[in-house]
C-alpha cells in the first residue's frame, strides 16, 4: 500500500515535471531563427486574426510551429532516430538508412529507379534537343546514386535498370556510363553529392582526357543534407575542393547580364550558407559560364544539370578540353527562352548530367515537353 | 486538435490542468470547473473546424430543450412527440452532413439525374456526439435517467473533450452522477496519467509506424504484400482506435470521470459474436440497446431476428462511413454472426481454441480489407492477392526488405494485443518484487511520454483513422 501510493506520487510528479517543464520552457527558451541541421526556417505562427481564426488558418499553422520550435528539438529528432534505428531495430528511417564505410557511419537514402519518373524526364530532354542541339553531340549521363555501391539490401538504385530505361527513351543520343568511375567513397559520407576531390575518373571518363588532379584545399567540416535529416550523430566529413587556377565563372544575374564571381565561394552565399556544398558554384544558378583562360581549344561543352554538376564542371572546364563551359539548370531557367541567353554552337558538345534521385522526380524540371 | 500533438500536450493540457485545479468546488459543487472543462471543450472542438462547433452547439441545445419536453410531457403524447423530434433532428443533422453526397451520388447512378453534390465538410465527431446526445433523450423517454435542467452541465457532458471526437460513446446515465459530484484523488490522476501515456505511446509509437508499413506494402503488389497490408492494418487500427480510447480514459480520470471500457483484447476472441462484445464495445451496445431491441431483438421469432440484425449490422457499418464499403463490412459481419448464432455455434464449441481463434482473425483480417477500401475494384484486387490472383510474384525482395525492417514493431503489436501484458504486470505487482514498480512505473511513464513527443516534433505521420467518422 505504502509502495502504491509512492509510485502514484511518483508517476503524477514525473507526468507534471515533463509537461509542465516543456510547457515552461517553451515560454523562456528562444526557438532558433534557423533549423540548421534541416536547412530551413522554423514554421511562423499564424497572425492571430478573426479571418485566421475562422477559417482555421491559425489552428492549422499552429502545430507545425509548436512542433518547429519545441525546446531541444534537434535532441528530439535524434530520439526518435535512436528509437527507430536501435529500440525498433528498423533498417531506415523514412527511407534514409545508415551505412558503415572503413569504421565510420555515412547515411543514404533509397533511390529506387522510378521508371514513370524516368519516362517524362527522358521526354523532355528529347524536347530540348530536337529545338536546340540539332547540330551538336549531345550525350547523357546518369550519376549512379550512392546507395548502388554501400552494402546493404534496400531498395537501391538499380543502374542497370536505369541505363536500359534511357537507353530506350533517349534513342539518338550518346550514353556515359559513369557507374565505373565510382564507388562508395566518392560520395559524402552525409550527403547525397559526391566528393569533388574523388571524381577525378569521372572527369576523365567525360572529356576522354587522363587528367591528373592532385592538388586539395580543405575548407573545414561539412555535415550534409543527410545528416540533418536522419538526425543522428554523424562524424562530419571534410570538405575540400580541388585549385582550378585556369577556370573563371561567370553568373547570369537577376538583371540578366553575366558577372563575374568565384568559381569556389567561402562566403555567406557559399560555404557559409545554409548549405556548405553552395561552396562549388555558388549553389543553385540558372546560367553560369566557366572558360578556361589557358585553353588553344575552340570547343564548347553545355551540360544540362543538377547540383552534382556545380563540383563537377570546373574540373571540366580546367581540364582544358574546351574553351567554355555552360552550365544550364533548368529548374531555374524557363527553356523557352535558353535561345535569349544562350548561343548553342554548332558541332558542340552537350551533355544531360543527372544524379539518380532528381530523375526520379521529373516534376522539379519545369520544362513542358 | 489531436490528443497525439504538440499543441494539445504542450498548451492546451497543461493549461487546462492548471486552472481546473485551481478553479474552486464549494462544497463539492462542480459548476466553476464544469464551465472551465466547457469552454475548454468548445476551444478544443473549434481548434479543428471553427465553424462546425456552432452546430455542435446548435445540436446540444436542442437535445437539451427536448429533454425539457420529454419531461413536461411525461405520461402524454407530447412526451413521444419529443423524443420523435429529436430523433428527426439529431439524425436529419447526421444525414445531411455525413450522407447527403453519398446519398446524391447514388441517386446520380440513375439515368437522366445529375443532382449537384453539396461538398459539405464532415463535422469531427458527429457520429459520436450525436449518439450521446440521443442516448440521454433516449434514456429520458424511457424514465431510466433524470432531466438534466442545466444547460450548462448538459453541454459540459456532450461536449467533454476527452472523448468528444472519438469516443467512446459515454452515456449520460453512465456519467450523470459525476457530472454533478465526482472526486479527484492523487491515485486517480496518477492511474489517469498511466493510462493517457499509454495510449499516446500507442498510438504514436505503434499505430503511427505501422501506418507507415501499411502504406509501404499496400503499394506492392504481391503475395506476402498482401497478407502483411492485412494484419498491419487490423494492428493498426487496433492501436489507433485503442490508443485514443486509452487517451481518453486517461483523461477523464484526471478530471474525476470514469468512462467504460472500449476495447477487451478483440483479437484473442474465439467467435465473432465474441470479437464484437470486445470491439468498440461502446457502438455495439449502443446499437443493441437503442436499436435492436427496440426493433424487437430475439423477441418476434426467428425471422425478425434475422432481420433486426442484418439491419442492425448495416446500420452499424454506415456510421463508420458514408461508402457502400462500410455498408458492406457491416452487413459481411451481421451475415457472420447469422450464420455462428443458427449453423456454427455447436460446431465452434468442438473446435480446438486454436482453430477457433485462426477462425476469427482470418474472418476478421478480410473484414478490413472492406473497411479500408474504397472501390469495389480495390476490394476485388486486394482479396485476390491474399490468394495470389493477380500479383506479380508471391514474395518480392523489396516486401521482404520492408518486413524485416518493421519486424520489430510488428512483433510488440501482435504482443501488446494480448493479455499477456497485463498479467504479467498484475503477477509482478502481486509478488515480492513489486517494490521495484514503484521506480519502473514512473520511468516507463517518462520515457514513453518523451520518446512519443520525440516522435511528434520530428512530424511522423499522425492521422487518427477514427476521426472521419
Amino acid at each position: 500500500m505504502k509502495h502504491t501510493k509512492l509510485r502514484h506520487a511518483l508517476t503524477l510528479g514525473v507526468f507534471i515535471l515533463i509537461v509542465g517543464g516543456f510547457c515552461v520552457l517553451r515560454l523562456v527558451v528562444s526557438p532558433p531563427a534557423i533549423l540548421s541541421s534541416e536547412r530551413r526556417r522554423p514554421a511562423k505562427l499564424p497572425d492571430f486574426t478573426l479571418s485566421n481564426v475562422l477559417d482555421a488558418r491559425f489552428t492549422n499553422g499552429f502545430e507545425p510551429f509548436a512542433a518547429d520550435t519545441f525546446p531541444f528539438r534537434e535532441t528530439m529528432r535524434t530520439i526518435r532516430a535512436k528509437t527507430v534505428f536501435d529500440v525498433f531495430r528498423q533498417t531506415d528511417k523514412s527511407g534514409l538508412f545508415t551505412y558503415n564505410l572503413g569504421g565510420t557511419v555515412g547515411a543514404g537514402k533509397f533511390a529506387a529507379v522510378n521508371e514513370a519518373e524516368y519516362r517524362k524526364f527522358t521526354a523532355k530532354i528529347n524536347a530540348v534537343t530536337e529545338r536546340y542541339l540539332g547540330d551538336l553531340n549531345v550525350f547523357y549521363a546518369v550519376i549512379p546514386d550512392k546507395s548502388a555501391y554501400v552494402d546493404g539490401d534496400y531498395p537501391d538504385y538499380d543502374h542497370e535498370l536505369a541505363a536500359g530505361i534511357l537507353a530506350d527513351a533517349l534513342p539518338k543520343l550518346t550514353a556515359i556510363d559513369l557507374y565505373p568511375a565510382l564507388d562508395a567513397s566518392s560520395f559524402y559520407r552525409t550527403d547525397l553529392h559526391w566528393d569533388q576531390t574523388k571524381i577525378g575518373a569521372v572527369v576523365n571518363m567525360i572529356v576522354g582526357s587522363a587528367y591528373e588532379f592532385n592538388d586539395t584545399v580543405t575548407v573545414g567540416d561539412f555535415r550534409g543534407v543527410y545528416a540533418g535529416q536522419i538526425a543522428l550523430p554523424l562524424e562530419p566529413d571534410a570538405m575540400s575542393y580541388v585549385p582550378v587556377p585556369h577556370v573563371t565563372a561567370e553568373y547570369l544575374g537577376e538583371d540578366m547580364a553575366f558577372h563575374g564571381g568565384a568559381v569556389y565561394d567561402l562566403g555567406a552565399d557559399g560555404f557559409g550558407s545554409v548549405d556548405p556544398y553552395n561552396l562549388f558554384l555558388r549553389g543553385p544558378q540558372s546560367l553560369i559560364v566557366l572558360t578556361n583562360t589557358e585553353t588553344d581549344s575552340a570547343r564548347h561543352l553545355y551540360i544540362f544539370r543538377d547540383s552534382f554538376s556545380s563540383s563537377l564542371a570546373p574540373l571540366i572546364a580546367e581540364t582544358g578540353a574546351y574553351k567554355t563551359v555552360t552550365l544550364i539548370d533548368l529548374r531555374y531557367i524557363d527553356w523557352r527562352l535558353l535561345e535569349q541567353m544562350v548561343t548553342f554552337e554548332p558541332n558542340s558538345d552537350a551533355l544531360f548530367l543527372y544524379g539518380a534521385q532528381v530523375l526520379n522526380d521529373a516534376s522539379i524540371q519545369k520544362v513542358n515537353a | 486538435m489531436l490528443f497525439s500533438g504538440i499543441t494539445f500536450l504542450f498548451w492546451f493540457l497543461p493549461t487546462v490542468l492548471a486552472v481546473y485545479f485551481i478553479l474552486p468546488t464549494r462544497r463539492g459543487n462542480m459548476l466553476v470547473r464544469n464551465t472551465w472543462l466547457l469552454l475548454a471543450s468548445l476551444v478544443f472542438y473549434a481548434w479543428g473546424e471553427p465553424k462546425f462547433a456552432i452546430l455542435m452547439i446548435a445540436q446540444i441545445i436542442s437535445g437539451w430543450v427536448f429533454g425539457l419536453l420529454i419531461e413536461r410531457g411525461r405520461g402524454t403524447k407530447a412526451s413521444k412527440y419529443a423524443l420523435i423530434a429529436c430523433l428527426a433532428v439529431g439524425l436529419g443533422g447526421l444525414a445531411f452532413f455525413k450522407y447527403a453526397d453519398f446519398f446524391l451520388a447514388n441517386l446520380n447512378l440513375i439515368p437522366h439525374v445529375d443532382i449537384p453534390l453539396l461538398r459539405i465538410a464532415l463535422p469531427i465527431g458527429i457520429s459520436f456526439y450525436t449518439f450521446q446526445i440521443l442516448s440521454y433523450d433516449i434514456d429520458l423517454y424511457r424514465g431510466e435517467t433524470a432531466v438534466q435542467r442545466n444547460v450548462l452541465t448538459f453541454a459540459t457532458y456532450v461536449s467533454l473533450f476527452p472523448q468528444l471526437i472519438a469516443g467512446p460513446i459515454v452515456r449520460y446515465v453512465d456519467v450523470e452522477r459525476e457530472l454533478t459530484a465526482r472526486t479527484h484523488s492523487v491515485e486517480n490522476f496518477a492511474v489517469g496519467t498511466r493510462r493517457f501515456v499509454a495510449g499516446l505511446a500507442k498510438k504514436v509509437l505503434i499505430a503511427n509506424v505501422l501506418a507507415e508499413f501499411v502504406a509501404l506494402v499496400g503499394a506492392q503488389n504481391t503475395t506476402l504484400a498482401a497478407w502483411l497490408y492485412a494484419i498491419a492494418y487490423g494492428l493498426q487500427i487496433y492501436y489507433d482506435f485503442s490508443g485514443y480510447t486509452d487517451m481518453a480514459i486517461g483523461l477523464g480520470l484526471m478530471f474525476g470521470f470514469k468512462f467504460l471500457e472500449n476495447f477487451n483484447y478483440p483479437y484473442i476472441a474465439d467467435s465473432i459474436t465474441d470479437f464484437w462484445r470486445r470491439w468498440h464495445i461502446s457502438l455495439s451496445t449502443w446499437f443493441r440497446d437503442y436499436v435492436y431491441i427496440p426493433l424487437g431483438g430475439n423477441r418476434r421469432g426467428a425471422a425478425r431476428q434475422v432481420l433486426n440484425i442484418l439491419v442492425v449490422w448495416t446500420l452499424t457499418g454506415f456510421w463508420h462511413g458514408a461508402g457502400w464499403n462500410f455498408i458492406l463490412w457491416g452487413a459481411y459481419f451481421g451475415v457472420l454472426l447469422l450464420i455462428e448464432k443458427f449453423v456454427l455455434a455447436k460446431f465452434l464449441d468442438k473446435l480446438p481454441s486454436a482453430l477457433r481463434h485462426l477462425y476469427v482473425i482470418l474472418l476478421i483480417l478480410v473484414s478490413w480489407i472492406f473497411f479500408a477500401s474504397t472501390s469495389a475494384h480495390e476490394i476485388g484486387a486486394r482479396l485476390g492477392a491474399l490468394v495470389g490472383s493477380g500479383t506479380l510474384s508471391v514474395s518480392p525482395p523489396v516486401t521482404e526488405y520492408y518486413l524485416r525492417s518493421y519486424a520489430v514493431p510488428l512483433v510488440i503489436a501482435l504482443f501488446g494485443a494480448t493479455p499477456l501484458p497485463k498479467r504479467l504486470l498484475s503477477h509482478l505487482e502481486t509478488s515480492k518484487y513489486a517494490p521495484i514498480l514503484t521506480v519502473l512505473e514512473p520511468l516507463a511513464v517518462a520515457a514513453l511520454l518523451i520518446v512519443s513527443t520525440a516522435y511528434l516534433v520530428d512530424g511522423s505521420f499522425n492521422p487518427f483513422i477514427y476521426f472521419r467518422f
